[in-house]
Parts: C-alpha cells; sequence; structure tokens
C-alpha cells in the first residue's frame, strides 16, 4: 500500500475546477438492472405470493355509506379497497 | 458525478462514510447531495439534525429505489456531486446504484464475513459493468481499520487480488472512532467535529477521491 503523504491529511484541497458531469440515460439504466435480475434466477423478484384472506361483514350506517361511496367515486377505488387502505395506513403495515 | 457508496453487506458504514464525505465535499465548496437509497433512511434523519449554519447537504430519501434513474439525473443537473447510500440487498436498485455510478466506493471491515460478501458483490459489479459495456470505476476501502492488527493485514492483502479484476483499494483508511458516532448525533461530519485525527483521515479520503475523480 502506498504511503500517504502529509499535506494529503493536511487540508481539505478546495474545488478547483468544475467536476465532469454525469451522463445518465434511464432507459439504459433500467433495462440493464431489469436484464441483470431476469438473467440470474437468484436475483430475480419472487413472485407475491397471496395472503390467506379472512371475510368481515361489516354494518355501516347508511350515511357514513353514502360518503364512502362518494369518496371512492370520486377516486375511482372500492369501498373495500378504501376501508383496506386506511387499515394499513393506520396500522402502519 | 456520482459516487454509490455500496456494499451487499450491512453495517459496513454505508451512511457514515456517505455523510462525512458529503461533508467534505461541501466544505470544499462542491453543491453536495446524498441519496438515500438504504432502507432504514439513517441519512435522511441525519440530514434532519444537521446546523444550519454550516454548509447544506440536501439528502433525498428514495428506500424502494422506485425511479432511482429518474431522480438522479434531476439532481444531476443541480448537484456536483451526488452521494448514493446504498442498500445491501441483492435487488435491483443495488443494480442500479453500481449501474450510475462514476465511481463506487465499497466500504469492507477486516473480517472475514465481508471478504465472503465482497466475492458476491465482484459478481455484480462484473455483471453491472458488463451491461453498461464499460469498467466502472471501483475501490475499497478498508473500514474500522486497525493496521496493529493481523485481521486488518490480512484483510488489505485479500482486497489487493481484486486489483486483476479491476477493483482497486483506496490507500486511505478509516479507524474505529467515537467521532464518527458522535457527529452523528449532531448532524454533522468528522470535519466538523473536535477529533483531529478522525477529521484528518476523512480529509485524506476526501482528497484522495478528489485526485481520482479529476483524473
Amino acid at each position: 500500500m502506498q504511503k500517504k503523504s502529509l499535506k494529503d491529511a493536511m487540508f481539505l484541497a478546495p474545488k478547483t475546477t468544475a467536476l465532469p458531469k454525469s451522463v445518465i440515460n434511464i432507459e439504459e439504466t433500467e433495462r440493464a438492472a431489469e436484464k441483470i435480475h431476469a438473467e440470474i434466477p437468484a436475483l430475480r423478484t419472487p413472485e407475491p405470493v397471496a395472503e390467506i384472506t379472512k371475510r368481515v361483514t361489516l354494518d355501516i350506517p347508511l350515511s357514513l355509506h353514502a360518503a364512502i361511496k362518494m369518496r371512492t367515486f370520486q377516486t375511482g377505488s372500492t369501498i373495500k379497497d378504501y376501508l383496506l387502505t386506511l387499515a394499513a395506513r393506520d396500522l402502519g403495515v | 458525478m456520482i459516487i454509490s457508496v455500496t456494499s451487499l453487506k450491512g453495517g459496513v458504514g454505508k451512511s457514515t462514510i456517505a455523510q462525512n464525505l458529503a461533508v467534505c465535499f461541501a466544505h470544499a465548496g462542491y453543491k453536495t447531495c446524498i441519496v438515500d437509497a438504504d432502507t432504514n433512511q439513517s441519512s435522511v434523519r441525519w440530514s434532519g439534525l444537521r446546523d444550519e449554519n454550516q454548509p447544506g447537504v440536501l439528502v433525498s430519501g428514495l428506500p424502494d429505489g422506485k425511479e432511482l434513474a429518474k431522480n438522479v439525473k434531476l439532481l444531476n443537473e443541480t448537484y456536483e456531486i451526488i452521494l448514493i447510500d446504498g442498500t445491501p440487498s441483492l435487488s435491483p436498485t443495488a443494480s442500479k446504484i453500481l449501474l450510475l455510478a462514476d465511481f463506487v466506493l465499497i466500504p469492507v471491515l477486516p473480517s472475514a464475513l465481508d471478504l465472503w460478501a465482497t466475492q458476491q458483490f465482484l459478481e455484480r459489479y462484473q455483471e453491472a459493468c458488463e451491461q453498461k459495456e464499460q469498467q466502472i470505476p471501483a475501490y475499497f476501502l478498508l473500514n474500522q481499520h486497525d493496521e496493529r492488527t493481523t485481521l486488518s493485514k490480512e484483510a488489505e492483502e485479500a482486497l489487493h487480488n481484486f486489483e486483476t479484476v479491476g477493483l482497486k483499494t483506496l490507500k486511505s483508511t478509516i479507524k474505529n472512532r467515537v467521532a464518527y458516532k458522535r457527529a452523528v448525533i449532531d448532524g454533522a461530519g468528522v470535519f466538523e467535529f473536535t477529533d483531529p485525527k478522525a477529521k484528518e483521515e476523512m480529509v485524506a479520503l476526501a482528497n484522495e477521491i478528489q485526485g481520482i475523480l479529476k483524473g
């Protein structure tokens, strides 16, 4: 290993010249990462396994049901997805 | 200029080194930011503790690595140095971190576990170079190094064997010092801290990297 000279550690070298800018090709980077992970079985992202579900029947007051229905209509969601999202967010899961 | 601080193993000091280098580069006059791609987001937390009177280091948190390339490209328009604080995993994000880098910094502790992980890292690195169709400059950094111990000497020797495949070892090393742990609590780097030895070794590291980047 090369010895460090004293001046290497004495003062922080100030910026004197601009560093060359990086050239980033988003598509190429995404494609290359995808290729690496598609070709090597150990690196492939495992297919998500559907979790076993439990059916719950809810009695919702009519006014609340109407309000939820309005909201899901506006967001293009469903009552089921809306309630599940709220619960997951609240529980942090 | 994009510096990826990465390793396939956790607990090697990626975030600490990224934060400390960012502080040094900011003091040297570069517009510097960190992209925190680690799931624990420790660099994001560190930035929240940072003194506003010190040179600013923006930290952008991308814990799931989604749209990493796009966001790094945007930051590249404003910042001169982008340090990517990597994730210790075999995920596509880890590959992107390598593919985006102009300079890869791989912290390694003097332990057998780290050297085994390095072997695995080499495979990922070579795949990234192959896909990018160019050699990505990559350097090992011995962290928690103690030249008096046999383990450190052996680790140094083992890392030198990787030179044949394009992975070099920096001559600067980092020792195990309390100053690094203390500085984090203040959102600082050891360059802004009271331990002159820690400051000295970090300055040497920042200068060495600057020298390589400038060619």
